[in-house]
């Protein structure tokens, strides 16, 4: 529409206003396509390039018909070209062709490969090890691609670079954080069964004593699964063995043998307490009132029905106590 | 069609190892277009209404390369490698070195890297020839048990033998600070801010001063895994009229839930926001925003997960047939790790992209994208590695269709 009113205006104008005109248009599109080989130089599109250079095609065409003072002409034919100058811009800025993004995609991965590369211990899976070098050497690859304006290679891949990596860093960390999970469940079980064989030796109860010995062994499973890797098995082991030992705890947990064991305790405590106290130490001292702290705890917590908590209890001040007693040298 | 194909041998990755291989590289694209798609007014010259194949062989390469590494105790403390790849046509020489020196307490770390690539056989082309150096000093301090600050500077310098018109030489300077927040449980917070400036000697126009800042957060809340960064970049051109400068924020999130011991949810977000200093026709503000929703299961070796996500694309533009998009797409996953055997990364996306409003330039389609990344213990030290993407467009203007694919695989035996 913009070139049909521009040809009948000039059209209607004099030679001379036409030649004019014709050098206005002309010039103004030598400045767009000026422009458009500066963006695309930046971004380097097939699409954009092909686009610059049927403009550059076209306002050849239009100053040799300039020349041939065939201004009208010349001028819709500039405006044309101006108008495919415009193409030219309009597609570079497609978002995966966009000179910016790609070096954000490229500057992303270099990161990552920086942070991977203090990562790489000497522990590393030698996996993980490969993968890191194939990733670096594409995202060299990447680097060469976007020097040379080849952006859509460069951005697929130093995006796939950045795929191996954060791949690797996921399943390892992961990984990683499984395994320690794990640990840390092994511990608190292996605390755990501690107890409860504290508990079934003095209930002397023999359907305890054979729980306990099936919770041994799936212990045991588990540690064999912790060991190849394998943390679903080993965690589903674990679960088997702590509901094993609770049912054991439950066992022998019944609160008139605790009461009893509590009662015990308490006596051997008032029976020790003076000779600690002169003893002059301070650790043993110290001991002696955490062992009273945890009967009492093991008391209010008896008192709750918790007598899983309240064994835990009793054992700890049990320990305390008899550590107490070695320091004071009794 | 890219694909890049090898075979390496290496020694032992341990002080000292040597690897040398065969291997081919390719990589093209092509697709389609004609001048009468974009305006059938053209008819100046009939010529110029022709289709055109726009055809694009980036790198055929079959070559052969050996790379000498010393590694000290494969510690990471003190590596060099130095490498040499040819091609019937071409030659490179490659280098890098790291040196970490202190504990993990104060620690500098040294990176020098070069390259240099020349085309012994035949007339080059530009950019075909170049030399490459750069390097980074980056220093890090911990300032407490969770607190650690580092700063890095870093320079690149890249000189083409012969330069064209979208191929110049450049040097890139910077510097950059941060700190890193550690707790307990591996999560952490980042910050940093730096200053880049890029010079390039044939044009001005080009040269540019970057300003950036990123904060990001990693790590647990509730039982969830987050990861959070957010990063705002300045970019002032040396042009007249701020032409080309430009304010970019981004916004990238991603949220691991447990909803289950071996199910998880996980909302993905990611926002990208380009505010160019000057609103000409060539660079109009605009917002990438993404997001979505995967549901997965985590097994013991295998993790999987399917969902949908989005992007939109909303160009703040005079012109009408502007290239707003809306993209939607099924995603799916698998990822496989079998103790140190296979590691195996599949993802798969099935979608469509509608143009809001029919612009003039590009055309409704649908997709799909394949990105597979492998690593396969064949036996005892014999390893596989792959890398696969390929993506298809159908559009409904044919002309649009395009194709990518990208390949490279590599067979290490390490002894």
């Amino acid at each position: 529409m913009g070139v049909l009113v521009c040809s009948i205006a000039f059209a209607q104008g004099s030679q001379q206003q036409v030649q004019n005109r014709f050098q206005y248009e002309f010039e103004r599109t030598e400045q767009v396509i000026n422009q458009a080989k500066n963006t695309i130089a930046e971004s380097n599109t097939e699409k954009g390039k092909a686009l610059l250079d049927m403009a550059i095609q076209l306002q050849n065409q239009a100053r040799t018909m300039g020349q041939n003072h065939m201004y009208l002409q010349g001028a819709t034919t500039t405006l044309k070209a101006r108008e495919q100058a415009r193409s030219a811009m309009t597609v570079n800025r497609q978002a995966e062709e966009n000179e910016n993004l790609v070096l954000r995609q490229l500057e992303r991965s270099d990161n990552l490969i920086a942070q991977f590369q203090n990562r790489m211990s000497a522990d590393a899976p030698q996996m993980a090890r490969t993968l890191f070098d194939t990733a670096r050497e594409n995202q060299r690859r990447a680097w060469e691609f976007y020097r040379n304006r080849n952006l859509r290679p460069a951005l697929k891949l130093s995006r796939q670079a950045e795929k191996s990596l954060r791949g690797i860093a996921e399943r390892y960390k992961a990984r990683q954080g499984d395994l320690t999970r794990l640990q840390n469940q092994i511990k608190q079980v292996e605390q755990k069964m501690e107890q409860v064989k504290t508990m079934v030796r003095e209930c002397d109860n023999e359907e305890a004593a054979g729980l306990l010995v099936k919770a041994k062994n799936s212990f045991n499973e588990c540690l064999e699964h912790a060991a190849k890797g394998e943390v679903k098995k080993a965690e589903n082991q674990l679960r088997l063995t702590r509901r094993l030992l609770t049912q054991t705890a439950g066992l022998c947990g019944d609160q008139d043998a605790l009461q009893k064991f509590i009662q015990q305790i308490n006596q051997e405590m008032d029976r020790v307490a003076e000779a600690i106290q002169n003893s002059g130490d301070n650790r043993a001292i110290k001991l002696m009132q955490s062992a009273r702290e945890h009967l009492r705890e093991a008391r209010r917590l008896c008192a709750g029905g918790n007598s899983e908590n309240c064994a835990a209890n009793i054992k700890a001040a049990q320990m305390n106590l008899q550590k107490a007693k070695r320091l004071a040298g009794l | 069609m890219p694909v890049f194909a090898g075979i390496t041998a290496r020694s032992d990755p341990g002080d000292f190892s040597i690897r040398f291989g065969l291997g081919y590289d390719f990589v093209s694209q092509e697709y389609f277009t004609s001048s009468s798609r974009y305006d059938t007014s053209l008819t100046a010259d009939p010529d110029l209404t022709d289709v055109a194949l726009l055809s694009k062989d980036y790198l055929d390469d079959k070559k052969g390369l050996v790379y000498l590494k010393i590694d000290p105790k494969a510690e990471g403390r003190y590596i060099f490698e130095a490498g040499w790849e040819q091609t019937p046509e071409m030659l490179r020489a490659v280098g890098w070195g790291h040196i970490v020196l202190g504990n993990h307490r104060n620690r500098l770390e040294t990176d020098l890297n070069f390259e240099i690539k020349d085309r012994y056989n035949g007339e080059p082309d530009a950019g075909e020839e170049l030399s490459i150096v750069k390097g980074k000093v980056r220093y890090a301090k911990k300032l407490s048990e969770t607190i650690e600050s580092s700063i890095r500077i870093y320079a690149e310098n890249v000189a083409f033998d012969s330069t064209g018109s979208f191929i110049y030489d450049y040097s890139r300077v910077g510097s950059e600070a941060g700190f890193n927040i550690l707790s307990r449980g591996f999560n952490s917070v980042f910050f940093s801010a730096g200053i880049e400036k890029r010079n390039v000697p044939d044009s001005g126009l080009l040269d540019y001063t970057l300003v950036r800042a990123n904060l990001g957060y990693f790590g647990l809340v509730a039982e969830s895994r987050i990861s959070v960064d957010l990063t705002a970049e300045n970019k002032d051109f040396n042009s007249p009229d701020n032409q080309n400068d430009y304010l970019l924020t981004t916004l990238y999130g991603d949220l691991k839930i447990p909803a289950d011991p071996n199910y998880f949810l996980k909302p993905l977000l990611s926002l990208e926001y380009f505010n160019f200093k000057n609103d000409d026709y060539v660079n109009d503000d605009y917002v990438l925003a993404g997001g979505g929703l995967l549901l997965g299961r985590d097994y013991d070796r295998l993790s999987i997960a399917v969902g949908p996500k989005i992007e939109l694309h909303s160009i703040a533009t005079d012109f009408d047939d502007d290239d707003d998009y809306l993209e939607y797409l099924i995603f799916g996953s698998i990822d496989l790790l079998y103790s140190d055997r296979i590691l195996c990364l599949f993802e798969n996306q099935i979608g469509r992209r509608g143009y809001k409003n029919d612009p003039l330039y590009y055309s409704d389609f649908t997709f799909d994208r394949i990105s597979l990344i492998g690593s396969f213990k064949i036996a005892g030290a014999l390893n596989f590695d792959l890398l696969l993407s390929a993506e298809w467009e159908w559009h409904e203007i044919e002309a649009d269709d395009n194709r990518f694919y990208l390949l490279s695989s590599g067979l290490n035996y390490t002894f």
